[in-house]
């Protein structure tokens, strides 16, 4: 349970971070620690160098408000984003699933930026994320540049983050008339999570004039359920619609299997969390 | 020291009125140590100069060892040394077995030998001058291996053409047992209804908070090995190391730190970790320490008996069984390491809490590619009351009964305590009826019963279940002359030691040692008592030593035994010293013996009134020695061994024994509902009625009971250790080995109805494993909510995944 050898790096600057993650092919950034350190001390993943970047001055914890975009901080703790009353206010999802991940200690450390950077489909932020269409402020030796949400994932622990490129940040533009929710289910709270479910949809007088729907472990990468978003516009939100939305949000999925959840048994789980989700919506708008 | 040779001890007090200190629900002071984090566990004894060792471990359910090259693994530098099988082989014998042949020929040593046979056996030891540096190393061990094929299931294990695990044995048995007692086949054939079925336990592990770990150093100039260890009875375990490694016992030193962070019954096979550092510190003449990860601790810490039972209960219509026919196969694991022990431990509980006497039992331990089982909290006794538990469902289901009545009209009554089982066992008082209704009270059966009725017409999953269970504890040796008449053991002691210091403090000490169980304040509310002194004057120096402490052979925290056998020997060995304590003072104070009382600190007359504190009666004792009474020995030291008279000593040729002296009991009731789209299980109420006997300290005893029903939760609704068909375990860290921590537990009703023991000399009952209660009542309970679905279920564990599945299959 102790890691293999490594070298730590400890860069002053943000542009020395992305030089040594660019040059050093087998580094990786550590931030919380929450993936990254059971995984070394499991043995099952070993980079040979770690750089640090948890105290570099542009990541540390944040969250802002810059006209109708919140802007988050790479460093902000699961905790924070928790708590966080702009993000409540604004992106419940996203506050729901931060509350939901593991245990207090672990929300005290891990952060935003490692959650996604990650790229875990069994990650909660990630589909609040996806939900919330957020774009992911990323930092390289070439500079800054924002990469949407929807294109950030690639495959299994591969996104689009390039050789050097790190996380310093999120945005989101606050939705309007929006109604979110977060739901997950899970064996034990620092267990592989079962099935998670966010829904961000724009209410007018009871229709949905837009939907975003993130799925966790429901594929090889956080998704979103494109079909059932497109099938939920513009359509009056009732016990049909939900139905539906949640069989056409996973009729064609095939998530992964382990011994908690057979791939049946998620899908079932995902499409359960479908419907609550929106029930839960319904009622909401009914109060 | 002066002893007597015979005790004449006046019994305890009757009513707990009589008593002043024992009783109480003292503050358990001790409980702030380790929340504090100054407790000091085995991790923390450090030597200078320590080399630190870790295990390579086997990828393999079953493969044969073809190769081992160490070389790369020895040019790492830091490495010290890499020790393998071979080498060991060479230099120690296999462990003593306690089955006699053909599978007391069984070679086992604590590194693979030849082949591998479970996931995680340790194949390799690497030395190396820190524990970054051993673990690196212990990957660079590289180890040719050959797969055999797989057995993990017992009974597939016994058939004919199986995978044979031993080849010195020839086949997987490794020992079968015929109890036939009273005449179950007459009851089967008189019977009204015969109900049968087919009930498992699952496998599970003790998971302690604190994994197993051994520090050990030579000492040169004396030829000696100090042996630091949590092992749970370490001059028990002596024997087996040193007969392995032949040396004398005296040749060894065996320490305890005086924090032990959990045990659970997991801390006993660990004497094979033991035997390596051991060895290895006297050939590298340097203290070496290995602590087991928490992966090494879940895959091979020791694992609970998996079992299989195949049962027919004889039943009259009314309700009343009659007898119990049954065949059960018993999954060892890999190696025998205190097995084939469980396949008597559970003749412990024979007929249940349940009154019948016709009992019949075929009972086989197989050995498997899976992880080596042994005693885990409830040893053995978990499943035969669960085989019970569900049994009793099935009568009602049968006779289309109230479970609730069923249990009652069968529960053994109070007028024929003491209960003599057919096995022997004496049941040692209580009321079994009135604990069993006031349950039926405490989590409101009929109003349930009601409720789930409208929750069905509403398509919601409620479920009552009911558990009622036997909880022996302070275990005699002689059951496990059942399986071999040679086992060199028999009943049970243990020993106490109080003294006085010079300053007149009041030390205790006893050859067990605390887990986590409050022994100090416990064991000071005894010392207390007899000198009616409060436990400010009281000392219990906590922490095993073999040179410096005192022990019996069977000494230890295991079995439930501490209350009830250290208690003992503490109470005893008060009571003398008292008596020395009184004739000193008596001298002193020129009165006679008969009007002098001990009282806070002192000796009161109760004619003059005049005092004599203790420590003045110290002084005299310690130092001005020539004051004393003139043939008196100086010091104030008491020592006594408490052996229990168990009346059935010895098993007969029908294997009956009285396996333990105390049987307490616990009546457990679980509402749950299941969710009917994703199957998941809550509870909405658990209640618990239990009788353990007099309580020492009602707050330990209340703590003990919680651990114990969260730990039966646990097993029930999270922990299982899943082995797919290559025999890899599946679930071999906590991102897959659930473990329920406090927030999975839900509010539990809890009530004591206290009855003496009629058998313990305090009147106190062992308590702490709990006989597994939730997981009948957590089971019955699920079944009973998916009725209407019509799903029936097997096992004692639980998954809404299999539910799922079993829902959707149909």
């Amino acid at each position: 349970m102790r890691p293999r050898p490594f070298l730590l790096h400890r860069p002053n600057t943000l542009k020395e971070a992305s030089e040594l993650l660019y040059s050093h092919e087998d580094a990786k950034p550590l931030a919380g620690g929450q993936s990254l350190i059971p995984m070394m001390k499991l043995r099952i993943y070993s980079p040979e160098e770690i750089v640090m970047i948890g105290h570099l001055p542009e990541m540390q914890p944040g969250v802002k408000q810059e006209g109708s975009t919140i802007v988050i901080n790479s460093m902000t703790t699961h905790d924070m984003v928790h708590h966080n009353e702009l993000i409540s206010e604004y992106l419940p999802v996203l506050s729901e699933a931060a509350a939901a991940i593991a245990d207090q200690q672990i929300r005290n450390r891990g952060t935003i930026g490692g959650n996604i950077a990650h790229g875990d489909p069994s990650t909660n932020l990630s589909a609040a994320l996806l939900a919330l269409d957020a774009k992911v402020l990323a930092s390289g030796k070439d500079g800054q540049r924002e990469i949407p949400i929807d294109e950030f994932f690639l495959d299994l622990f591969t996104t689009a983050l390039e050789p050097g490129e790190i996380i310093t940040g999120f945005k989101v533009d606050i939705p309007k008339n929006s109604r979110q929710k977060f739901m997950k289910i899970t064996r034990s709270d620092t267990a592989f999570p079962l099935a998670f479910v966010a829904v961000n949809i724009q209410l007018s007088d009871g229709v949905v004039k837009d939907a975003r729907i993130g799925l966790g472990v429901a594929a090889p990468t956080p998704i979103r359920a494109t079909e059932a978003e497109e099938y939920l516009k513009n359509k009056q939100l009732n016990q049909e619609t939900i139905l539906k939305t949640a069989e056409m949000a996973t009729k064609d999925l095939e998530p992964p299997g382990d011994v908690h959840a057979s791939p049946e048994y998620r899908k079932n789980l995902l499409n359960v969390l479908m419907k609550r989700c929106l029930n839960s919506l319904l009622e909401e708008v009914k109060q | 020291m002066p002893q007597k040779a015979e005790l004449v001890v006046e019994k305890a007090p009757e009513t707990t009125a009589a008593f002043k200190y024992m009783g109480t629900p003292v503050k358990v002071a001790e409980d702030l140590i380790p929340l504090q984090g100054k407790g000091q566990y085995l991790d923390d004894v450090e030597i200078p100069g320590t080399l630190y060792m870790a295990y390579t471990l086997s990828p393999y359910g079953h493969a044969k060892i073809k190769k081992i090259d160490t070389s790369k693994c020895l040019e790492l530098p830091g490495v010290h040394y890499v020790l393998t099988g071979e080498e060991l082989k060479a230099n120690m014998d296999p462990y003593m077995q306690i089955a006699p042949p053909p599978s007391g020929n069984l070679k086992d040593y604590p590194l693979a030998v030849d082949k591998v046979r479970y996931y995680g056996e340790p194949v390799a030891a690497v030395v190396a001058s820190n524990a970054y540096i051993a673990e690196d190393a212990a990957e660079l061990v590289d180890v040719e291996y050959e797969p055999l094929p797989v057995v993990t299931d017992a009974e597939d294990a016994l058939k004919e053409g199986s995978p044979v695990l031993h080849d010195s044995v020839g086949n997987n048995l490794v020992w079968r047992g015929v109890w036939d007692l009273g005449d179950a086949e007459k009851a089967l054939k008189e019977a009204d209804y015969v109900v049968e079925d087919t009930v498992k336990t699952h496998r599970y592990a003790a998971v302690p908070l604190e994994t197993s770990g051994v520090l050990a150093t030579y000492d040169q100039s004396v030829d000696t090995i100090t042996v630091y260890s949590v092992n749970q009875m370490p001059m028990f375990s002596l024997p087996i190391i040193c007969g392995a490694l032949r040396m004398p016992p005296s040749k060894f030193r065996m320490i305890l730190p005086p924090n032990v962070g959990g045990a659970f019954g997991g801390k006993i096979i660990n004497f094979t970790h033991i035997t390596v550092v051991a060895y290895l510190s006297k050939l590298l003449k340097a203290p070496v320490k290995y602590v087991e990860n928490r992966s090494e601790n879940i895959m091979s810490g020791t694992h609970n008996n998996e079992r299989i039972f195949h049962v027919k209960l004889a039943v009259r219509k009314d309700g009343r069984v009659t007898g119990a026919y049954m065949k059960a196969v018993d999954n060892c694991g890999a190696y025998p390491r205190y097995e084939p022990a469980g396949a008597v431990i559970w003749a412990q509980v024979v007929p249940g809490i349940y009154d019948v006497q016709n009992v019949y039992v075929d009972f086989s331990q197989a050995t498997t590619n899976k992880g080596p089982t042994g005693p885990v909290r409830g040893y053995s006794r978990i499943q035969h009351n669960f085989m019970w538990e569900r049994m009793m469902n099935r009568v009602a289901q049968k006779l289309n009964m109230d479970p609730a009545e069923v249990r009652r009209l069968n529960l053994i009554k109070a007028e024929q305590m003491p209960y003599e089982g057919p096995s022997r066992t004496i049941y040692d008082g209580g009321d079994y009826h009135k604990a069993f209704d006031t349950l039926l009270d405490t989590i409101e059966y009929g109003k349930w019963r009601e409720k789930q009725k409208e929750a069905r017409k509403q398509g919601k999953l409620i479920g009552i279940g009911l558990s009622a269970v036997i909880d022996s504890g302070a275990n005699n040796f002689a059951q496990v002359k059942i399986i071999n008449p040679h086992f060199p053991a028999s009943g049970s002691m243990e020993v106490g030691l109080v003294m006085i210091d010079q300053f007149g403090t009041l030390v205790a000490r006893t050859g067990t040692t605390d887990q986590g169980q409050s022994h100090a304040t416990t064991f000071g509310q005894i010392v207390s008592e007899v000198f009616n002194t409060g436990p400010e004057n009281v000392v219990f120096q906590q922490g095993f030593d073999s040179i410096s402490n005192v022990w019996a052979a069977f000494s230890g925290a295991y079995a439930s035994r501490s209350a009830v056998m250290a208690g003992t020997a503490l109470y005893y060995a008060a009571i003398r010293l008292k008596e020395k304590v009184l004739t000193i003072a008596a001298h002193a104070l020129g009165e006679l013996e008969s009007d002098l009382e001990a009282k806070d600190a002192a000796v009161v007359s109760m004619k003059t009134d005049k005092k004599l504190p203790l420590g003045d009666i110290a002084t005299l004792a310690w130092l001005d020695v020539n004051k004393l009474p003139e043939d008196m020995e100086p010091g104030l030291v008491s020592y006594a061994v408490y052996k229990p008279d168990f009346t059935y000593n010895m098993p007969d040729e029908k294997k009956r024994v009285n396996n333990t002296l105390t049987y307490s009991y616990a009546i457990h009731g679980t509402v749950v509902e299941v969710d009917p789209e994703t199957y998941e299980m809550k509870i909405l109420k658990h209640g618990v009625v239990s009788d353990p006997g007099f309580m020492i300290n009602p707050l330990v005893v209340e703590g003990q009971e919680m651990g114990a029903t969260l730990h039966g939760i646990s097993a029930a609704l999270m922990e299982n250790l899943e082995y797919d068909e290559d025999g890899i375990l599946l679930t071999s860290n906590f991102w897959d080995y659930l473990v329920a921590g406090a927030k999975h537990m839900p509010d539990i009703d809890m009530k004591t109805i206290v009855t003496r023991s009629t058998s313990s000399v305090l009147g106190v009952r062992g308590v702490g494993e709990g006989g597994g209660g939730p997981i009948g009542s957590i089971v019955n309970a699920v079944e009973d909510a998916l009725q209407p679905l019509g799903i029936k279920l097997l096992s004692s564990n639980l998954s809404a995944n299999e539910l799922y599945s079993k829902a959707n299959k149909k």
